[in-house]
């Protein structure tokens, strides 16, 4: 060994030990078929002693998907290596979960296979449960024993991951997961704290073991958190395989590829044509980005020494109680680590409640100089912050919410403006005489009780504004070319990641009167019922808008057509 | 004698010149020139003046099937909220005025307003009855239908498929029942004696369903598709669903792409390429960038811009600077759809000589959101061809919400139809607002 290779040795073993993350284990594609080819045929080329448990939570996607069909072509296909593989079935939802003893007599398992995942399942399923049940169906076998969990929805309802992978690593279970991908620091169940769920269970679904990400921001209608695809699996799923040396399969269907300028955004600049190069996502930036697969606790004491986490949750936590967010962040710091915190609301200015425009035009101003003078800081903070004592995703996180503190100063800039000069006219009806076939915007019999708002999708960038008219002027002018550069800089380090398509699912908002009867909260998709929501229902990810999510053309390149 | 009754009614509702209009557009409506029908419907549709109803219903039984189209369509809109009574009275005498399309279309009328179960047998068993080249023509009124709960109607529709099919049916009746999720073993078995169908357009249709099933059947299609490349055409829609194709397959689909003789269908594969595949196809859209068709090579070029790693920006750039306009049109609006406005200058100042590239050019340049397209798209208002003044039209609109969001319009008070006869005071209504708008407010 020469004196050189040694130095190097030493230098790596000295290096801090990067903790896992859920890039370790989650594989390219998006396919049925590659999964369960790898997972059916083994690692060995020989015929092993092998038991196979297909933990299957039946759901319409994996119907549309074709399941049952790539499954039995998996065994067509590796027919040879699998003579020595007892398939057995579990399902969730059922009183006895195992519902194929395992055997070699595979058809059995295609044929109740059928059978389940055609049923209609629970509005929510524990697929953890399930798993802890199905592992006690392992005894007694030998060989290799793999449980492959096929479960596209239900990632959000978690129960005790850590007893289900003591469970499993008991009984020397490896986990093979196909499900579907996480929304980036998902926060629909920390919004909707209120909702329905199994006894036992805990709803949360993001990627991380915590949410990572400030949500919530003022005159967003709706947060980037829930519709941005995360490019990884539930976090309770990355954990399963990643304690029990497993592997992560995604899956999507080829429409959920589409590019989207927005949900619940309006597009100004395209009918539906954008084509942003970020769209193509970096496999290389997507890993750096990806969250810990570590226990819920390990994680909270390894962010909780990232300064730039630090600094974000501060700032976060400060932007709430100005107003600027309706999140607190859901953790709280101590010297060197962090913990869980209880779910609290950020302060409500009121800006949408009354018609008192001048009122609200003095409030959005002083808000709007707070948004500038925590983005200040914690920009200034994170400058000071070397790049090897943080995470990729911590800086991304922390970056995010400085750019949205502009965002938010900008919509409140526009927001005083609008107050100032456009809504009192309106209201009034002392606008100038219209010409044709400009109309008036307020109906003169309607009576005004507050301000409604729409976002205007950031999708193409800030600058395309500029040629748009909006209230503030050149005051206005100003922040937007300074949001631009902030979103410019962002984008040139992660654009091409599920946090630049984050930062694309925000928008400029557009205000109007509210009048009397309008204005009524939008219920979020669901999964398994084109009726309205009776109960708790485990909620289907919203179309992966900007950037993509699932592989192929919008879609990270760590997916793809695989 | 009832004619100057309808003429009564309509000078009662409309002024002379009005009805004039309105004497012209039925006539155009009921002509042999299809597009000059097509546009007298969608303006007679904006007008949805009743005393168009006796009229159509006069006449309609003596019209070419498209205007037939076009007729119960107007009729169907103009009586929506009329009583029921005279409603149910007009479409049976619909029904009564012979078999065919009329009658076919009268019953889903019928059927529609009152769901009557007697009307829905008559229906199936007329669908039955229908000649073999009739029958994928008339699917489309079945549009609004429920098939999963219609249980004689889907019936009589998988009776089409039987051995000797033909293709057109066979993927007219799959586009219809695939998406019927209670209805696929039904399908499927009733599919699957087709691959084996001596038509090889049905065959193929058969195929291209059952690719979703069953490996093997992929591999069948590949091969049909690998001799066969025009196969692909009539079932490219029944493979653009949501499963991932297997690889051959796709192969095979990209092998089509050199054998392609129009725009249509190098755009239609490579879009169900790139929804499969992020890159599939690059090698042979590069290779129609030098077909000897330039509309072949416009889409090519299209299309190799949406595809990751097909054309990147300095090629772009250099067909925007290049000779040939369409080129440059095209480079222009991938640059647009890419973030990039740098093509707009060029467009802005193309004098395009042909109308092909008239048309392209109002398209393309009216998908830019930036004032200085205000000023051209005003202009083409009143370009000779319909088609440039109809995306003028569009954009401007567009132009107009995207740059004044704040700012409600009504764009029929501008009195404005690209398609009227008269648009001199709608565009000078349209500029007015124009130039005012720069004021600022």
């Amino acid at each position: 060994m020469s004196a050189l290779s040694i130095v190097l040795a030493l230098a790596t073993a000295s290096l801090p030990q990067s903790p896992p993350t859920a890039a370790a284990v989650t594989e390219p594609g998006r396919t049925l078929t590659r999964p369960l080819n790898v997972v059916l045929g083994g690692s060995s080329r020989e015929a092993t002693e092998r038991t196979l448990i297909v933990l299957l939570d039946p759901s319409p996607e994996l119907v549309k998907g074709g399941f049952v069909d790539a499954f039995t072509a998996a065994i067509a296909a590796n027919a040879k290596t699998l003579t020595q593989t007892r398939l057995g079935l579990a399902v969730t939802g059922a009183k006895d979960p195992l519902v194929v003893e395992p055997t070699l007599e595979h058809q059995a398992v295609v044929r109740a296979m059928q059978t389940e995942i055609a049923r209609e399942g629970g509005y929510f399923q524990n697929v953890f449960a399930t798993a802890r049940a199905a592992a006690g169906a392992f005894s007694g076998s030998s060989g290799e024993r793999v449980l492959l969990i096929a479960a596209l929805e239900n990632g959000d309802v978690e129960d005790d991951v850590e007893a289900t992978v003591a469970t499993l690593q008991k009984a020397k279970v490896r986990v093979e997961m196909l499900t579907s991908e996480a929304t980036l620091a998902d926060s629909y169940w920390a919004e909707n704290a209120y909702a329905e769920k199994p006894r036992g269970a805990t709803m949360t679904g993001a990627d991380g073991a915590v949410i990572d990400l400030p949500w919530g921001w003022l005159f967003q209608l709706h947060s980037a958190n829930e519709s941005t695809a995360a490019g990884h699996a539930p976090w309770g799923y990355s954990r399963l395989a990643a304690a029990t040396e497993g592997r992560v399969y995604l899956h999507a269907n080829s429409q959920q590829t589409a590019h989207s300028c927005g949900f619940r955004t309006q597009c100004l600049f395209c009918t539906g044509d954008h084509a942003p190069e970020d769209d193509a996502w970096s496999s290389v930036l997507l890993a750096q980005l990806a969250p810990l697969t570590a226990s819920r606790a390990e994680t909270l004491a390894t962010l909780g020494k990232d300064p730039s986490f630090r600094a974000m949750v501060e700032t976060w936590r400060a932007a709430a109680k100005a107003g600027l967010l309706r999140s607190e962040p859901p953790v709280k710091l101590s010297p060197t680590s962090a913990s869980l915190d209880r779910a609290r609301t950020g302060r409500s200015l009121g800006l949408l409640e009354t018609a008192s425009f001048s009122r609200h035009a003095k409030s959005a101003e002083d808000a709007a100089e707070e948004a500038r003078q925590l983005g200040d800081a914690l920009a200034a903070e994170l400058a000071r912050i070397p790049r090897e004592r943080t995470t990729p995703r911590c800086a991304a996180a922390a970056q995010y919410t400085v750019v949205l503190l502009q965002l938010t100063r900008v919509n409140l800039i526009t927001y005083a403006a609008w107050c100032r000069d456009l809504a009192p006219q309106l209201v009034d009806g002392r606008a100038d005489e219209l010409l044709s076939p400009e109309q008036p915007a307020v109906q003169e019999e309607q009576r005004v009780t507050g301000v409604s708002f729409s976002n205007l999708s950031l999708c193409h960038g800030v600058k395309p504004f500029y040629a748009v008219e909006l209230p503030g002027g050149e005051t206005l002018r100003a922040e937007l070319e300074r949001l631009d550069a902030l979103c410019v800089d962002y984008l040139s380090r992660w654009g091409k990641s599920p946090f630049g398509a984050a930062l694309r699912q925000n928008g400029i908002a557009r205000f109007w009167p509210a009048m009397d009867g309008g204005g009524r909260a939008t219920t979020r998709a669901r999964p398994k019922t084109d009726q309205q929501p009776v109960g708790p229902t485990t909620p289907r990810r919203p179309t992966r808008a900007a950037g993509g999510s699932t592989g192929t053309p919008s879609g990270p390149t760590s997916g793809g057509g695989g | 004698m009832r004619a100057p009754l309808y003429l009564l009614a309509l000078l009662s509702a409309t002024d002379a010149r009005a009805q004039a209009d309105l004497e012209r557009l039925v006539q155009q409506l009921a002509g042999d020139d299809h597009a000059a029908s097509s546009s007298a419907y969608r303006e007679l549709f904006d007008r949805a003046d009743p005393a168009l109803v006796p009229w159509i219903q006069k006449d309609i039984v003596g019209w070419k099937r498209n205007a037939q189209h076009y007729g119960v369509l107007l009729l169907a809109q103009l009586t929506q909220n009329q009583p029921k009574g005279p409603t149910r009275a007009m479409w049976k005498k619909l029904i009564d005025a012979g078999p065919g399309f009329l009658r076919l279309a009268a019953l889903v009328r019928l059927i529609d307003l009152e769901a009557e179960r007697s009307t829905v047998t008559q229906l199936a068993a007329e669908l039955r009855a229908l000649p073999e080249n009739e029958r994928a023509g008339v699917l489309y009124l079945l549009h609004g239908m429920n098939l999963e709960r219609e249980e004689e109607l889907f019936a009589a529709l998988l009776s089409w498929l039987h051995p000797d099919a033909s293709g057109s049916t066979v993927v007219s009746v799959l586009h219809r029942l695939r998406p019927l999720a209670s209805r696929t073993a039904a399908l499927r078995a009733a599919v699957e004696p087709l691959a084996k169908s001596a038509e090889p357009s049905a065959r193929a249709a058969a195929l291209a369903y059952l690719t979703g099933f069953e490996a093997k059947h992929a591999a069948e299609l590949a091969a049909l598709l690998r001799a066969e490349p025009v196969r692909l055409g009539p079932i490219r829609g029944l493979l653009d669903g949501e499963r991932k194709l297997p690889a051959p397959l796709l192969e095979a689909i990209v092998a089509t792409l050199p054998q392609a003789t129009n725009e249509y269908e190098v755009r239609q594969t490579a879009e169900l390429l790139r929804k499969q595949s992020p890159n599939a196809g690059v090698t042979e859209l590069r290779e129609l960038l030098v077909h000897a068709k330039p509309e072949l090579r416009a889409a090519a070029l299209e299309a190799l811009g949406l595809l990751v790693g097909g054309l990147d920006q300095k090629i772009l750039q250099q067909l925007l600077r290049g000779d040939d306009l369409s080129a440059a049109l095209v480079a222009a609006d991938l640059l647009r759809r890419r973030d990039d406005p740098s093509g707009l200058e060029v467009v802005l100042i193309a004098q395009p000589q042909t109308l092909e590239h008239q048309v392209k050019h109002a398209e393309v340049l009216s998908r830019f959101r930036d004032r200085r397209v205000g000023p051209r798209l005003l202009e083409l208002l009143d370009h000779p061809d319909a088609r440039v003044r109809t995306a003028a039209w569009n954009g401007l609109q567009q132009l107009m919400n995207g740059l004044f969001p704040y700012r409600r319009f009504d764009f029929a008070t501008s009195g404005y139809a690209p398609n009227a006869a008269a648009r001199q005071s709608g565009i000078a209504t349209l500029r007015a607002w124009w130039e005012a708008q720069a004021k600022p407010r």
